[in-house]
């Protein structure tokens, strides 16, 4: 068959490879093969896919601007990209339905294709033949190749007289290795041909089951060991017309272990319907009805007698986890270098309607001082199945652990937190009976990560719907990250005495199980810079917490370090209201002194400022 | 080449009824098969007997004792130490279970590193009550600075047990401690594989131990006489129930993970190294002549105690006092001397000697008559 009868075409590079292509898709002529092409030039090998695969449909990248080699002056390869691009379009007419032209650099449209959540069933790589670009390429389309899917990596033996870095061989070494494990290699020589075993085939490298160390856990361990378990809380208020994709995101999860609690939490639309609807009898799901709405932050504290999971995640009604969300967030709790608090991932912003607005990923900060990035090694951790090898070295990459002194507001909201169940338990406001108005995250994120530390993962796993309600309908947004309102800043700054609070009641405990580290804690729930510290304890609201409780800090820390702890954090009257409760009424002089000779100094100070 | 050593596992159980069988079949289930284990019962009073009892004829090489008190942990293992054939010895407490590959890695490192180690540590991973995993691995050899790479010896002269490839990771994973870095870097119970030649050496006198956990006696102690090595592979689960932990807190998270008074009950109980040490002197010197009073040291650094605060401890001063006679046997009376008064501080010393006098008197009554 002539597939370039009419053709107008200035070099065949394509013909000599025709009798192996056919060989290899032989299988797909009658199925409606997805092909993306990138590098299409005058448009020869789109002709062949198009005709040989008659149910295909074709995405063809290519900047029209030619290479290196078109547009050197004197190069035999030179050509006039302008030409070229009019001859592809003459070319590709008669089946104009079946392409998409993409004009662009790969390196733009390949994420775009991925943002569109294309997937293809075979990728032909003839695009810049430089080894970075080709391995750019050949990462990126990897990433939209289906499963069985085959990858056709051309000029493999191109320019071997040319520097390493400008031919594409090393390139695709690089490539290759990197997704060591996850491809079968069909065919090796002017072309490379792989195909992509989907992830739970694999032989080498990944595995079909949990292993540590190469072995399967149930094997190693006579089934005695299990993966964690996530516990996911659906907290939801009216959100009827949102519930139910939360609910259908969390059923499609690829983690086996989790069980998930949906809490009706006090609604008066249609959710408990929609709800029953879409749990239809999953056995891993349990709904629960509160009476009246207890509050974001109420109902999942309420939520933590009924979790058996070790991992929990507080998802809002209106977000939808990707498939992946427990696995990446479960695998990165197993192989950190130390465990910590809670995990925090990157979000896709949605429109209302669910439609992914990927321009927005919500960044997340990784470079930050001491954060420590990286993973332990894949051998030493629990591997996931559903996560590849080269998805654990992506998440190797994009991994942080942010020590627990930095401050701040860091992470992702919402639904974008996995937290360790023992963290929450441990810092537990109270049992939820009572309504608590505020979200979840605006708590739990600041303490747990004061208290146990928490780490990033650069990924999106989420979806957060933007859309009007999202504030009023909950009763929270997110500080920091979003522009919330005014009045919702005003009301999380207050919330933060609750944790002081928490903690000065707790202090018998929290004192022995902190350590050193308690008056630090103390300090970083306040989300205040240390010259900002005196400011925010000078609120009434702070003097009374310490008042009432000081005499167990008295009795916890002893007379010395209680003043100086109180004297550090408090002035004048107000230091010695609290020094007076925790002495019993009367001021051992030594502290008398020292907090009227702090004021003292304090007042010279501002007057010799003035 | 050498024959493949014998590991001895003993599994004490007090009140696990609900873990024992666990126990029990992970140590059955190992992929070495060199070995023998004995399971202790410390007079249970739950359905522990009858889960043990299911066991009786399940394998040769699993021996049953069931005690008619409960002598805690360190008591019955003491009651079985003498009987033990191993060369390497893994107390397994009953609530926790190993991984198949456990004996193979750690005997291996026991080969490789040859007399370098008295003992050796393997990661765990914690999990919940029905096994699910809360932490890839225990904290504290992660992150602890002391330790080299081992650098295996002449390996051609000890058996291989492992594939070439898991051979490689255990080195990789791998930390020398000597004998000279004190503190704690290992894992609790049941990750630890001891050298039993060390144990018996090192055993306490029974009537003196009382609630002494194995590891927290015998760990920093066969360390310090013989080095240790970490392998940061999860070999073992530890479990996390409420009866053993703390809040529930996994240990992974560098928070205090147990409750204030067993970290104190710890502390005190570790005394009993230097009770060890002190009375049998002689002995311990003639192995470690230069390091005898650098093995003292060892007792105090797990729990973040100064050498002058604890050789200044009453408990410890006490137990100088009454093996007194046997320190100056071993060092003597000059080195002794000048040994406690660098760590007592010489104030402390001269009230520490006037002690010793005193008890000397009081300990000598024929002596006073006779004279």
């Amino acid at each position: 068959m002539d597939y370039f009868a009419g053709g107008r075409f200035t070099y065949d590079w394509t013909s000599h490879h025709l009798k192996l292509w056919e060989e290899l898709l032989r299988d797909k002529i009658d199925t409606a093969t997805a092909v993306l092409e990138i590098g299409s030039f005058e448009g020869r090998s789109a002709l062949f896919f198009l005709q040989f695969l008659p149910r295909s449909h074709i995405t063809c990248v290519d900047t029209f601007q030619g290479s290196e080699e078109h547009v050197e002056r004197g190069s035999q390869y030179e050509s006039d990209m302008a030409e070229v691009e009019r001859r592809f379009d003459q070319n590709l007419e008669p089946f104009a339905d079946r392409v998409d032209k993409r004009r662009g650099d790969s390196v733009v449209v390949l994420p775009r294709l991925a943002a569109e959540q294309r997937l293809y069933g075979l990728i032909y790589v003839d695009g810049d033949h430089s080894a970075a670009s080709t391995y750019t390429d050949a990462r990126l389309g990897w990433d939209l190749l289906d499963n069985d899917g085959v990858m056709i990596l051309d000029d493999y033996r191109w320019g071997r007289d040319r520097p390493a870095a400008k031919s594409p061989a090393a390139g695709m070494e690089a490539f290759l290795q990197q997704i060591a494990g996850e491809y079968e290699l069909l065919h090796r020589d002017q072309q490379i041909v792989i195909r992509k075993i989907p992830i739970g085939e694999t032989s080498i490298g990944a595995t079909k089951s949990f292993t540590i160390a190469g072995r399967d856990i149930g094997e190693l361990t006579g089934g005695a060991l299990s993966p964690p378990l996530v516990s996911f809380v659906v907290i939801n208020w009216n959100y009827g017309r949102y519930v139910g994709e939360t609910i259908d995101s969390i059923r499609r999860q690829d983690y086996p272990h989790f069980e998930c609690i949906v809490i009706n939490n006090g609604s008066t639309d249609d959710s408990a319907e929609v709800i029953a609807r879409h749990v239809d009898g999953d056995p891993r799901f349990r709904v629960e009805t509160l009476p009246q709405n207890h509050g974001q932050l109420g109902a999942a504290l309420w939520s933590l007698d009924k979790v058996n999971g070790g991992f929990v995640t507080f998802v809002d009604a209106d977000d939808v986890l990707f498939d992946n969300y427990a696995s990446m967030h479960i695998q990165v709790h197993m192989a950190l270098q130390r465990s910590v608090g809670f995990t925090s991932a990157n979000v896709a912003e949605m429109d209302p309607t669910g439609k992914a607005l990927t321009a927005s990923y919500q960044q997340l900060r990784l470079n930050r001082p001491d954060a420590q990035r990286g993973l332990r090694g894949e051998q030493t951790v629990l591997r996931l199945p559903t996560v590849s090898p080269s998805q654990y070295r992506f998440l190797d990459a994009n991994t942080a652990t942010i020590p627990r002194w930095q401050i701040g507001w860091l992470w992702a909201p919402g639904s974008a937190n996995m937290f360790r169940a023992s963290v929450l338990r441990l810092l537990r406001l109270d049992d939820g009976s009572n309504p608590r108005m505020t979200s979840a995250d605006g708590y739990f994120n600041t303490i747990c990560h004061a208290v146990a530390g928490s780490a990033l993962i650069d990924m999106p796993l989420s979806g957060y719907r933007l859309h009007a309600n999202n504030y009023f309908a909950t009763g929270e947004s997110v500080e920091g990250i979003r522009s919330g309102t005014r009045d919702y800043a005003t009301k999380s700054r207050e919330f933060t005495y609750e944790s002081v609070k928490y903690l000065i009641e707790g202090s018998d405990r929290f004192d022995w199980l902190l350590g050193a580290e308690f008056w630090p804690v103390v300090d970083r729930v306040t989300r205040e810079n240390a010259d900002k510290l005196r400011d925010y304890f000078s609120n009434e609201n702070a003097v009374g917490i310490f008042r009432r409780n000081a005499p167990q800090l008295r009795s916890v820390f002893g007379a010395k370090r209680f003043a100086k702890e109180v004297m550090a954090r408090f002035s004048g009257a107000q230091a010695r209201s609290i020094l007076r409760a925790g002495f019993g009424g009367q001021i051992p002089t030594r502290h008398l002194y020292k907090s009227l000779s702090r004021d003292f100094r304090t007042f010279l100070k501002r007057k010799r400022k003035r | 080449m050498m024959a493949p050593p014998k590991v001895s596992f003993v599994i004490i159980n007090y009140n696990y009824g609900q873990y024992v069988a666990q126990a029990i079949s992970s140590v059955l289930s190992q992929d070495y098969s060199e070995f023998e284990c004995v399971v202790i019962d410390n007079k249970s009073t739950d359905s522990s007997r009858d889960v043990i009892r299911q066991f009786e004829n399940a394998d040769d090489r699993l021996r049953i004792e069931y005690l008619d008190n409960n002598l805690n942990q360190m008591g019955g293992f003491l009651h079985v130490i003498d009987q033990l054939s191993g060369d390497v010895v893994c107390i397994v407490d009953a609530d926790d279970f190993l991984f198949a590959n456990f004996a193979a890695f750690h005997v291996q490192l026991h080969l490789d590193c040859g007399d370098r180690v008295a003992a050796t540590s393997g990661g765990v991973c914690e999990v919940d009550g029905a096994g699910a995993m809360l932490t890839p691995s225990y904290a504290f050899f992660l992150h602890s600075k002391a330790g080299t790479a081992v650098r295996p010896g002449n390996i051609e002269t000890v058996p291989r047990l492992l594939s070439q490839p898991d051979r490689e990771l255990l080195w990789r994973q791998s930390t020398l401690i000597a004998p000279h870095e004190h503190g704690w870097h290992w894992s609790p119970g049941t990750a630890n594989m001891y050298k039993l030649s060390f144990l018996k050496r090192a055993r306490p006198m029974l009537n003196v131990v009382n609630s002494t956990s194995t590891d927290n006696y015998f760990m920093p102690f066969l360390s310090a006489l013989g080095g240790s090595a970490c392998i940061d592979i999860p070999l073992s689960a530890y479990r996390i129930h409420g009866k053993n932990r703390y809040s529930g807190i996994p240990a992974s998270l560098d928070l205090r993970s147990t409750s204030k008074q067993s970290a104190a009950r710890t502390a005190a109980d570790r005394k009993a190294v230097v009770r060890t040490l002190a009375s049998r002197a002689r002995d311990f010197v003639s192995t470690h002549p230069h390091t005898f009073w650098t093995v003292m040291d060892a007792t105090p650094a797990p729990d973040g105690v100064s050498r002058h605060d604890y050789f200044n401890d009453s408990v410890v001063q006490d137990i100088l006092v009454e093996h007194f006679d046997e320190l100056v046997a071993a060092c003597g009376e000059a080195q002794t001397n000048s040994e406690l008064r660098a760590r007592m501080g010489p104030k402390s010393h001269d009230a520490f000697m006037a002690k010793v006098r005193e008890g000397n008197a009081r300990g000598e009554p024929d002596c006073e008559i006779r004279c």
